[in-house]
């Protein structure tokens, strides 16, 4: 039986019926695992004997009558999602070693549902990057194509569901982190509205944009867990109650849904395939009842220099506190303490994070705090204001994910042009919005993605517009060649 | 705008990192694309909210002060830098 092609609704079915154990089905994907993984490098840690042992604890509840909705599926989280069970170590030197004494409020939301943790997935470093080039464990491979990378920062979460090494991950996205990698891979990505999912145990990088959010085949697996992680927790005070059922809501019937077309879309220099994609899911969205307005925002083109002071503002920041002190890398022979931070920081961050470390400390430096931090939040509050005036007009908004396919290894000169990619992705995280990664294409083999953006606490709605849409094509079907 | 080595070590400073002159000369390059991007919002008009900004959180200093803590431990670290150990300054306890 080809588990690993099956969805989240049929594992349930068969894990309830007893047509398999969580045992089997998770040495099934230990298995996959431990064949797959050395070609793609998609994980940093695994363990087999701790992926059994839940599987087992599992199985027993079940026994017992007392299985939680995703009893016995196993889960693969991204290594900034703190779990005591592994190390979590954002793909950085500076936490290599570290195992956090306590979890994450979604790693003890999916424990709570029965599911059965394989694992960390690897991740550009502290989840700065869109390449996954930046990890200090090494590139992850996409499964589609190992000369191509899988995006980031959630790549090994993207490549790991890719390859089928487990039905479902976690990914965070600050400024595209799971669509993007969710379209170079051929998966469907949720960010969730700001506050939809609790960011306690999530390490940060950016508070005022992180969101963690579930990275599958399909929109009905994202919707289940959803299901599991979307919760009011006290420990967030961003934390908002969403209380829905996102598969009940899938299969209502599609409302008739306006979606807006931005007119400066001609203007992003868009890949050609990426263009022809973009317009063939016009037409698919079209065939299933949407309705289509042009709309005008500019909340594209300002968004991608408003997050890159504010991201790195918010980064050095939240990186200050690794200095060697109390957790962490600690460089040796220091003489004096100031060394030791330094020294550790040093040698314990990589290049991409220094950059970003030292691009936060001159936009908040108090020269230039005014020009540039001050005036990108006021610059937010603005594209906000914008977006809901666009929501008036339309219910969502469609673009490309990327207006590219995925790129090769070292294909950037210089650091700019990647962030460049982000451009599509960066105003749902400045305006705290949910938005999906739906697969709709291919370029030469290379999966593309399209993009939905909806107003806030509509996620369900863009789970449903998406599972419409899967039901009617079949892109999402599509599987890399030998996996 | 203009960056210059100087600007990129105080950064550096500030930061916490060690950054060689190589390093710094690389930094240059890729800061200053990066200030080029940034500035695009120079010309954006916004509503402003700098004054409230300012109210919620005030400026401070760019400079790295060492607390009187921070110079007892940095004057103990003198006497025990060859035992590998970081000394922590007692607490004088009151009568």
């Amino acid at each position: 039986m080809d588990l690993h092609l099956s969805s989240i609704k049929k594992l349930i079915l068969l894990l309830e019926n007893r047509s398999i154990s969580s045992l089997e089905l998770t040495e099934y994907f230990c298995n996959r695992i431990e064949q797959i993984q050395p070609n793609i490098n998609a994980l940093i840690s695994y363990d087999r004997d701790i992926a059994i042992e839940s599987a087992k604890q599992s199985d027993q509840r079940r026994s017992k009558q007392r299985s939680g909705p995703l009893e016995g599926i196993p889960i693969l989280q991204k290594d900034l999602i703190c779990s005591t069970k592994y190390t979590t170590t954002c793909g950085s030197k500076m936490l290599k070693d570290y195992t956090s004494p306590y979890n994450s409020y979604v790693v003890n939301l999916c424990d709570a549902a029965g599911m059965v943790e394989l694992g960390k997935t690897n991740m550009d470093e502290f989840a700065m990057g869109s390449s996954n080039e930046t990890s200090y464990f090494g590139n992850v491979l996409n499964p589609w194509d190992h000369s191509k990378v899988p995006g980031g920062s959630s790549g090994g979460s993207a490549a790991a569901i890719a390859a089928r090494l487990a039905p479902i991950a976690t990914g965070s996205d600050t400024g595209g982190s799971i669509r993007q990698p969710a379209s170079f891979c051929n998966l469907t990505g949720l960010k969730p509205t700001y506050g939809a999912v609790s960011r306690y145990g999530l390490i940060a990088f950016a508070s005022s944009l992180d969101q963690i959010g579930p990275m599958a085949q399909t929109a009905e697996d994202c919707a289940y867990l959803m299901n599991v992680i979307c919760r009011k927790d006290v420990k967030d005070s961003t934390s908002k109650e969403y209380d829905i059922d996102f598969t009940q809501e899938l299969d209502k019937k599609m409302d008739k849904i306006k979606v807006g077309i931005p007119k400066q879309i001609s203007t992003f220099n868009l890949n050609l395939d990426v263009e022809n994609a973009f317009m063939q899911t016009k037409r698919s969205l079209e065939n299933i009842g949407a309705e289509f307005v042009d709309i005008d925002i500019n909340s594209f083109e300002l968004g991608l220099p408003a997050y890159y002071i504010i991201a790195p503002a918010e980064c050095s920041s939240n990186l200050a506190r690794y200095n060697g002190a109390l957790f962490g890398y600690r460089a040796d022979d220091s003489t004096t303490l100031n060394e030791m931070y330094k020294n550790s920081r040093t040698e314990g961050f990589g290049d991409e994070v220094k950059r970003r470390i030292i691009t936060g400390t001159f936009v908040l430096s108090k020269g230039f705090q005014g020009q540039y931090y001050k005036k990108a939040l006021s610059l937010c509050m603005d594209l906000r204001n914008e977006f809901q005036k666009i929501f008036k007009q339309c219910d969502f908004i469609l673009t490309p994910t990327v207006s590219i396919p995925p790129f090769s290894f070292n294909a950037y000169t210089n650091p700019v042009e990647m962030y460049q990619s982000d451009l599509f992705t960066i105003p749902a995280n400045l305006c705290g919005l949910p938005a999906i990664s739906f697969q709709s294409g291919f370029s030469d083999a290379l999966p593309l993605g399209m993009q939905l953006i909806g107003n806030h606490f509509e996620d369900h709605r863009l789970l449903n517009v998406v599972h419409h849409f899967q039901q009617n094509t079949d892109w999402h079907l599509k599987t890399p060649k030998d996996y | 705008m203009k960056i210059s080595i100087d600007t990129i070590n105080k950064l550096a400073d500030l930061a916490y990192l060690n950054i060689t002159n190589d390093e710094s000369i690389s930094l240059i390059d890729d800061f200053g694309r990066i200030i080029e991007m940034i500035d695009n919002i120079s010309s954006v008009k916004v509503h402003d909210l700098t004054k409230r900004l300012d109210d919620y959180s005030p400026l401070r200093p760019d400079a790295i002060e060492h607390s009187p803590i921070l110079k007892s431990i940095n004057s103990f670290e003198q006497y025990s830098a060859d035992a590998n150990c970081f000394v922590v300054p007692k607490v004088v306890e009151q009568e």
